[in-house]
């Protein structure tokens, strides 16, 4: 008995070992501004860019506080910091403070904000940002308009990609709210070297050219498709964006469940039925757990194509190694669709400046986001995390993985959600991912998807 | 009369006032969001809108009641091989085992990993369809049937998950028992021995009752940590694994681009906690043993 | 003499009836001897290597580790978790033990109804009491800082610390108390030097439940402390697996959830011979 209460005056003693070097503790190692991509990729090339020297001229001054949803052990998390070191020390009178938050700051920074704790900036998935925060958002019009070192004598609006100046005006009703970074997109992943072994050279552009592709790499030993749980609802969801367009693809997902009831739906899911029976996905769909079907295509270089975001290369990147070659091509335009190839699932990342920030503040903000975003460290960002460059400088090059979709936002005049809009319903997200692989897997008719689909909104 | 009344108030008042203040109050506020069209979880509460019980209407139409029944079954099934595997080895490991405490540290090893990491070692490791350890040891022994056994189609995700969860939470269970049991005095368990009891009755007619209270315990610490039941259904993906924690973060918080809504959470949570109180209301009918000395 | 051969005979029965209870015991902790072993391996092993079959083939690989230590402020975190696990437990027993004490002792009023208050307590899910917790937190301005998230710690173990503990006292006979009361003892007195060690397995038990409950809990840690010199051990980690799934490192996954878990587990090992070996050895001799 002795020794619990030995123990307990123990715990009592460290306590106040540690309430005594907590303090200290406090104090850690910043970042040295190096960064370990976590890959064998790393080169000469990944160096960081040379901090200038303090540029006396430079009026910003402001304390920033700048809350980041990567975190800080990713490749992302590791080049903002880095930026954020050499703006402090070109800008001598700037401050910045990241707060990395990861995923959790769509929980996390709505209390905080209101609590009217003192955060300058935020950035987040851009949905999230206009979603979540639209009170706190400040007006970047004035921003927009003006010209930064990075932008080479042009103005802000004028130098980054036109469907995503687009997209931020979009999504602030009519106002910039965010300066837009990291986009992202979905479309089809392909392994070149299985297409051009089995001679196939055109890209398909419509479903019935993709099912020929199909069985030309099925009678040469190939598996078409494969997908992990977490994607699988891509493939069939950016069909049915394609045959129904945006307004009727909602209906289907946030909908009362009649749209289930169009009979052209129940004949592209026919064509899924279709192509299961003719062993179009992988055997094992059924049971991969994300990312095994990821990591098999890549491996064992026996799948030739998967749908999924634009990240889903650098993801397997380790696996893949330098030789592989992905391909790329955008999802094919179906029969009978309403979308004739103009609209896209696409998104970004934003970067939102607090409304309540002091007009020294958000100046010193704005510089902020575009030295991170364009010119050298927007270099960097796509370098060191094969990101794809916000800019739109015909120069700087897309990463070597995902080159093949560089000219994807040419002629993209219409945005579907970054993951379509099938996913905008979190909550049938599951049934219908269920659903898609027990079609893809030949263990479900099309009738039957879509009474189970049905059967959700009852 | 006086001087007990102040000293109940010493006793309980440290722990009760910070209770009531800052746990009685969310709670509260979480019950009267439910009935409030709420735009984000800390708006001010006059922005908040009546809407009665319309909340509750819209949890039906949701993917809510499956989760709940698939909480049941959680709580059901698991619940009962944990609760008969976990008293299996809190009896053995206190009837005289060699290397009592080695196998006690191991058993309750999976309980101090994070749960998110045993999620994938299961997934990725254990039930993996292309080199999976079950696999290769259901093909070593030629049971080929059993070797392709899909446990991670859809269909079989919760079977799976439940399986890991058992798992993990079957240490954490035997410990509390064995705390309990190893409280009986070692004499009645030698008496029995020498009267020639068989473990079996020893554990039916001395072990058993006298851990009632504990066991009565347990089962409200079960039902509350089922209804935390997340982590796993974040690994384990398919449409019969989504809990209701899960469900009510998503409202929450939102995935990607789905819409919130504050109030529908808030509602239920409050179903969640109101189950949990019934079945600690069912437990409490249960008499317990108050007359027997230790 | 005689005597002796009996007891060994009923030794020698009880361990060969104990023999299946051996084989199953074995098995299960070889199953986890395996599965704590895979994540060793994969975490010394390359991504690729997790996904084709192929663990360790390219020797172990140290650096995944290292880019998680250099990366994951694990050391400050690790210091950071261990004040808040330590302080937060033995604040929480300092309160509620004196009131799960009181509850199962005393029968008054509203007895029944914090009992009851309490159990509410437990299963209401943990994301909305913290929502309007941190608004009461924020408006005291006292956000982000190691002393707020202890105390956050301390009220919400209360509901569970307090329930966890009524069976053990209602289990002691009150004759203990009454003999001290006799000898003019404290009610107060009575309590820590007699009532308390006599709870001990209970209290034991709670203690280490406790400690790693807060040792692994992160959604607290994140809101509350979650600045880089207050952020706690699991806050580090979950933001270390995110950014390893998120990015396809597998391995550096699997290295942070070792390098995370391995001081926890050796500590544990070390601390559940002394505590609960001590504590049965201790038993009730009243």
């Amino acid at each position: 008995m002795k020794k619990v209460v030995n123990l307990f005056s123990t715990v009592a003693l460290s306590l106040c070992f540690l309430c005594a070097c907590g303090g200290n503790s406090a104090t850690t190692s910043g970042g040295d501004g190096s960064v370990k991509s976590g890959s064998g990729n790393e080169s000469s090339e990944n160096a960081t860019p040379e901090v200038k020297q303090a540029d006396a001229d430079s009026k910003l001054n402001a304390d920033i506080v700048y809350w980041s949803s990567y975190t800080e052990s990713s490749n992302y998390g590791q080049s903002i910091k880095a930026a954020a070191d050499a703006f402090m020390k070109e800008n001598p009178g700037v401050k910045i403070s990241i707060s990395f938050q990861g995923t959790d700051i769509s929980s996390t920074l709505t209390p905080a904000l209101q609590a009217g704790n003192n955060i300058t900036m935020f950035e987040a998935n851009s949905d999230n940002v206009v979603r979540l925060w639209k009170d706190y958002l400040m007006d970047l019009g004035e921003f927009y308009e003006k010209t930064y070192p990075q932008t080479g004598g042009k103005s802000y609006a004028d130098s980054i990609l036109p469907a995503y100046e687009n997209l931020a005006k979009t999504q602030g009703d009519g106002k910039y709210v965010y300066f837009p970074y990291t986009p992202q997109f979905l479309n089809v992943w392909y392994n070149k070297d299985i297409f051009e072994e089995c001679g196939i050279t055109e890209k398909p552009k419509t479903w019935d050219e993709m099912m020929e592709v199909c069985a030309t790499l099925k009678k040469n030993g190939y598996t078409p498709f494969t997908s992990d749980q977490n994607h699988i609802d891509y493939n069939l969801s950016l069909y049915l964006e394609r045959l129904l367009g945006a307004e009727g693809t909602n209906e289907l997902a946030n909908g009362d469940g009649s749209a289930w009831d169009n009979p052209e739906v129940l004949k592209a899911v026919k064509k899924f039925e279709d192509a299961a029976s003719k062993g179009y996905w992988a055997e094992n769909i059924m049971t991969v757990v994300t990312p095994e079907a990821q990591q098999e295509m890549v491996l064992d270089k026996k799948i030739a194509m998967y749908v999924c975001g634009s990240w889903m290369p650098n993801n397997v990147r380790e696996s893949a190694g330098d030789d592989f070659r992905w391909g790329s091509f955008t999802y094919p335009l179906v029969e009978n669709g309403a979308d004739d190839g103009s609209s896209l699932c696409y998104g970004c990342y934003g970067i939102a400046i607090n409304k309540n920030a002091t007009a020294e503040e958000a100046e010193a903000c704005a510089a902020f986001a575009t030295y991170l975003t364009l010119g050298e460290w927007g270099d960097y960002m796509v370098k060191n995390c094969n990101a794809i460059p916000i800019t739109n400088d015909p120069n700087v090059k897309w990463p070597k993985m995902i080159a093949d979709a560089e000219h994807i936002y040419d002629g993209i005049t219409n945005r579907w959600p970054a993951h379509g809009h099938m996913r905008t319903n979190g909550d049938f997200l599951p049934v219908f991912q269920s659903a898609c692989t027990k079609l893809y897997g030949g263990k479900m008719t099309a009738e039957e998807f879509i009474a189970e689909c049905k059967a959700y909104f009852k | 009369m006086r001087q007990k009344k102040t000293t109940i108030f010493i006793f309980i008042a440290p722990a009760i006032i910070p209770f009531l203040a800052f746990f009685c109050y969310p709670v509260l506020r979480t019950f009267l969001m439910s009935f409030f069209d709420v735009e984000q979880i800390s708006s001010k509460i006059v922005t908040w809108k009546f809407v009665g019980l319309d909340n509750y209407f819209t949890l039906k139409a949701t993917s809510f009641p499956n989760s709940l029944m698939m909480l049941f079954k959680v709580w059901l099934c698991c619940g009962i091989v944990v609760f008969i595997l976990s008293l299996l080895f809190a009896t053995m490991l206190t009837s005289g085992v060699y290397g009592k405490g080695f196998f006690r540290s191991m058993l309750y090893l999976t309980n101090v990993i994070p749960q998110i990491a045993l999620g994938y070692m299961w997934t990725l490791y254990v039930f993996s369809s292309r080199f999976g350890m079950l696999k290769k040891l259901f093909n070593s022994v030629g049971l080929e049937k059993a070797a392709s056994f899909a446990w991670t189609s859809p269909d079989n995700m919760f079977i799976s998950m439940c399986i890991a969860y058992v798992f993990s939470c079957t240490g954490y269970f035997m410990l509390q028992y064995m705390a309990a049991i190893e409280a009986i005095p070692k004499s009645l368990y030698e008496a029995a021995e020498i009267d020639g009891a068989t473990k079996f009755s020893q554990f039916l007619n001395i072990t058993f009752p006298l851990i009632r209270n504990t066991l009565v315990t347990s089962l409200t610490l079960w039902t509350s940590r089922v209804c935390a039941f997340f982590a796993l259904s974040r690994v384990f993906i398919s449409s019969k694994t989504v809990s209701p924690l899960m469900y009510i973060y998503n409202v929450l918080f939102g995935t990607d681009s789905s819409n919130t809504a504050v109030g529908v959470g808030a509602a239920a949570s409050v179903i969640v906690a109101l189950i949990v109180v019934a079945v600690f209301m069912i437990s409490n009918l249960i008499p317990k043993n108050k007359d027997i000395e230790l | 003499m005689n005597n002796n051969i009996k007891t060994n005979n009923i030794r020698l029965r009880q361990q060969v009836r104990l023999i299946p209870g051996y084989i199953l015991l074995i098995l299960w902790c070889l199953f986890i001897v395996v599965m704590l072993g895979w994540i060793v391996i994969a975490s010394l092993s390359t991504t690729k290597e997790i996904f084709s079959d192929n663990l360790l083939r390219s020797g172990p690989h140290w650096d995944n580790y290292t880019h998680v230590i250099k990366n994951g402020h694990l050391v400050t975190a690790f210091l950071n978790s261990l004040l808040y696990s330590a302080s937060s437990v033995f604040f929480s027993i300092l309160i509620c033990a004196p009131a799960a004490y009181g509850l199962a002792r005393f029968k008054f009023k509203f007895s029944e109804a914090i009992k009851r208050l309490l159990v509410i307590g437990l299963g209401v899910p943990g994301v909305m009491i913290i929502m309007p917790l941190f608004s009461l937190v924020s408006a005291l301005n006292v956000s982000n800082s190691k002393i707020t998230l202890i105390v956050i710690y301390v009220v919400t173990s209360i509901p569970f610390s307090t329930f966890y503990l009524l069976p053990a006292f209602t289990d002691i006979s009150d004759s203990y108390e009454e003999a001290a009361a006799i000898d003019g003892c404290g009610p107060l007195r009575t309590f820590w030097t007699i009532v308390f060690p006599l709870a001990g397995n209970s209290i034991t038990t709670l203690v280490i439940f406790q400690f790693i409950g807060k040792w692994n809990e992160y959604f607290m840690a994140l809101i509350f402390a979650g600045s880089t010199e207050n952020m706690s051990l699991s806050v580090a980690l979950y933001q270390l697996i995110v950014a390893m799934t998120r990015e396809g490192g597998w391995s550096g996954m699997f290295a942070a959830v070792t390098f995370v878990s391995a001081p926890t587990i050796i500590i544990y090992i070390l601390l559940s011979k002394r505590l609960i070996g001590g504590a049965t050895a201790g038993g009730l001799k009243g």
